[in-house]
């Protein structure tokens, strides 16, 4: 019987040994990169080291944790970063590295628009700011169907789904001066068609159904068009990325300047020997680079480097005369976060110049002559950034005159808002015909801004739409169609 | 809609456009940039009884007309209340809110994938019979009973046997829960990824996502809900003792949502 138990109990303790042994080899070598977790009321981050580089990158792009620094703390046991965050690390073990983080509460919401807007859904989709002006970027999002198709000679395949009983459907938009030159949709097996010849670019478009007017249902993109109208928008592409090789990749994305870099914001699908995606991209120029399962990519399988700067539009030439004795010329603005090495410019026979393709927008730049930084000599009155220095200043595309009647004394009157980040020093006003006029560009939507006469900020006084102000001081809105 | 809030377009006397339809808001709620130059008809001291937050004083004032489609509302009483944030997150004008005292006496119900908004003003004949004909099958949808307290629709439910409370926000562009509540609720969730979530004036904060696996409402079971987790210490429901949660657009949009503020029922279709 003590024979028997024993060999029992040895057998158990084998079998508790190889549990024992699996556990340990699961926790050894486990499949994800990482876990989330939330105890006490805080952020619990979980990264397996050990799972391999390329399982913890995906985990942390997945996961939205680019940029916390657990990269460096894992791989170079720096954590200064997530310190700064308001991390605290943990202890590490057995290969997991663990950070926590109070979930903080919002400041005290004190009124219904405060409730609205605790919302984790990003800004204005597709849109961002870089230097006062909106550069769009446009990607279609379906969600009952692919996209429509888009012919290479630009032919739109307009389909709504379903209406078998409508009488007469219309598709109209900003194509057709809306209701005006609707064009009539065919009945076809499953809905309507209608094939429409569009160029590159955002369009705004609604369906009227026995007179009914509705947005695209199988379209997940509305624009508002800011006079309480919402409508549709598809965007025909003017832009392919692509990235060959990579065949056994799971999930490819692209990381762009126009979509501030976003890890899983743009994917791209497999096609052939290559992953791709089609957009709409505004004019201007970019920089780009791919995640391939979580990992940065700046080249293809091959090693081959990509070329990860994209320009879209015609180019504005800068113009620099004279400097024949100078080596190095460098164009530098707000456009490229004033980068001193970037825009190299070429030498000609009267001097220097560069192409560049920038969008509509309010810009500053100046030229690097051998390492000396200087306006613009051939530009407009230089503008001062408010931190003592002053630049050269270029509107592209000026599609807005502010104007300001009265104040015939006043010695200088500047316009400031949301269009050239609130900088009082930039967008100078002119005096013509006794009114004060400035013009500049403005993106669709709604703007807010303020005249400053002589020092002073005011309220546009010909304009009655206003909305306060953290200063309680209030700022005048316009909304640009 | 915008984002995932609903605008619906009506007119208050001579200013027409987008209202946000928001089970959210007690009431009317204009907003002053286009509504300037109405004389106050008093100044309440009284708590504005907001999802987010007891509020400061609020300016109201009376509108001769406010027409909705085929609805009229006569002196309609409205509160102003800036709305500029809505605005210049979403880029798109709002008036107003219309909040849940206008449709008390109402069967609303919403087809969010035909973008369809069926209003019926229910008279106290019909109070205990009347169904539109979206609801003639009740194997179609799955019923629940809210309460309404202070102006809010309150669902009560369960999470792992901790009876919780959630208030209903057609407004509220996720759904969102209470990550101050104890830690077997919480493993009920499984947790995605880090998300930024918009708050007041100028602050962001930053949260957790996932997927709350299952919540209990009353004897039915709502599986597999996207959810927010985030600290609401400072978004308590006015004088109600602070909710445990808001369901949003993530739990009434799966297709097409009625709600019956008389019987006070709520239909989710399946």
């Amino acid at each position: 019987m003590i024979g028997i138990a024993d060999q029992r109990g040895f057998k158990n303790t084998l079998w508790v040994a190889l549990l024992l042994f699996a556990a340990v080899v699961h926790a050894q070598v486990p499949h994800v990169g990482g876990k989330l977790s939330i105890r006490a009321n805080s952020m619990q981050v979980s990264i397996y080291n050990q799972a391999g580089v390329p399982a913890m990158e995906a985990f942390i792009v997945k996961a939205n944790l680019a940029g916390l620094g657990l990269h460096q703390w894992v791989q170079q046991k720096r954590y200064d970063s997530l310190l700064a965050g308001g991390w605290t690390v943990l202890e590490n073990a057995n290969g997991v590295f663990t950070v926590t983080k109070p979930l903080a509460a919002s400041e005290k919401a004190s009124s219904e628009a405060d409730r609205i807007v605790f919302s984790a859904l990003p800004s204005q989709n597709n849109w961002q700011t870089m230097g006062g002006n909106r550069i769009a970027y446009g990607a279609n999002y379906f969600v009952n169907q692919l996209p429509y198709a888009v012919g290479s000679d630009g032919v739109v395949a307009f389909f709504l789904r379903g209406y078998k009983n409508a009488k007469a459907v219309q598709l109209a938009g900003s194509f057709t001066n809306w209701q005006q030159q609707a064009f009539q949709m065919t009945r076809a097996a499953n809905g309507w068609i209608a094939k429409v010849k569009l160029p590159p670019g955002p369009h705004y478009y609604k369906y009227l159904i026995n007179d009914r007017w509705i947005t695209d249902p199988d379209n997940g993109l509305d624009v508002p068009d800011g006079e309480g109208n919402v409508n549709s928008v598809f965007y025909v592409p003017n832009a392919t990325f692509k990235l060959k090789g990579f065949d056994t990749a799971k999930s490819v994305y692209l990381a762009a300047s126009f979509n501030i870099y976003a890890a899983s914001q743009l994917p791209l699908q497999r096609q052939g020997n290559h992953w791709q995606t089609s957009l709409y991209v505004a004019e201007g120029t970019y920089q780009y680079y791919f995640w391939v399962d979580g990992a940065k990519v700046t080249t293809n399988a091959d090693g081959q480097m990509q070329n990860m700067q994209a320009s879209f539009g015609k180019p504005h030439r800068f113009v620099l005369n004279g400097f024949s004795r100078a080596k190095n010329v460098v164009l530098s603005g707000n456009f490229n976060d004033w980068n001193a090495a970037q825009l190299r410019m070429q030498k000609t026979a009267k001097g220097w110049e560069i192409n560049y393709v920038l969008g509509p927008g309010n810009y500053q730049y100046k030229f690097i002559v051998d390492g000396q930084w200087i306006v613009d000599p051939q530009g407009g009155p230089p503008v001062g950034d408010g931190m003592g220095n002053q630049n050269s200043f270029l509107v592209i595309g000026h599609n807005y005159t502010f104007t300001l009647a009265g104040y015939p004394s006043a010695k200088s009157v500047m316009v400031a808002g949301d269009f050239n980040d609130w900088n009082p020093n930039i967008s100078p006003m002119k005096k013509v015909d006794g009114k004060w006029i400035g013009q500049v560009f403005l993106a669709r939507g709604k703007h807010r801004y303020k005249f400053i006469v002589d020092g002073k900020w005011i309220l546009d006084p010909a304009n009655k739409l206003w909305e306060e102000n953290e200063h309680q001081s209030g700022n005048s809105i316009i909304w640009k169609e | 809609m915008v984002g995932k809030l609903i605008l619906v377009q009506a007119r208050a006397d001579s200013t027409a456009g987008s209202f946000v339809l928001d089970t959210g808001a007690p009431d009317l709620v204009l907003n002053p940039t286009y509504f300037r130059g109405y004389t106050p008809i008093e100044a309440s001291d009284e708590n504005q009884m907001s999802v987010v937050g007891q509020g400061g004083a609020v300016q109201k004032i009376t509108i001769q007309t406010l027409a909705l489609g085929s609805f009229k509302y006569a002196n309609a009483e409205a509160s102003l209340v800036n709305l500029s944030a809505i605005e210049n997150l979403r880029g798109v004008k709002i008036l107003g809110l219309l909040g849940l005292a206008l449709f008390k006496d109402c069967e609303v119900i919403i087809d969010y994938s035909k973008r369809l908004i069926y209003l019926h003003y229910i008279n106290k004949k019909e109070a205990k019979t009347y169904a539109h004909p979206m609801l003639a099958q009740p194997d179609r949808y799955d019923a629940y009973s809210f309460d309404i307290r202070e102006s809010r629709m309150v669902l009560s439910t369960a999470i792992a046997d901790k009876k919780l409370n959630f208030v209903i926000d057609c407004a509220a562009e996720n759904n969102l829960i209470d990550s101050r509540l104890p830690d077997r609720v919480m493993d009920s969730i499984s947790i995605s990824g880090r998300v930024v979530i918009t708050g007041a004036g100028t602050n962001s904060i930053e949260a957790f996502s996932g997927t709350l696996a299952q919540l209990s409402v009353g004897t039915q079971q709502l599986k597999n809900l996207p959810i927010i987790v985030t600290n609401l210490e400072k978004t308590c429901f006015g004088t109600l003792q602070c909710a445990d949660g808001v369901l949003g657009y993530d739990f009434l949009a799966r297709s097409v949502v009625a709600f019956n503020f008389v019987k006070q029922k709520i239909y989710i279709f399946k």
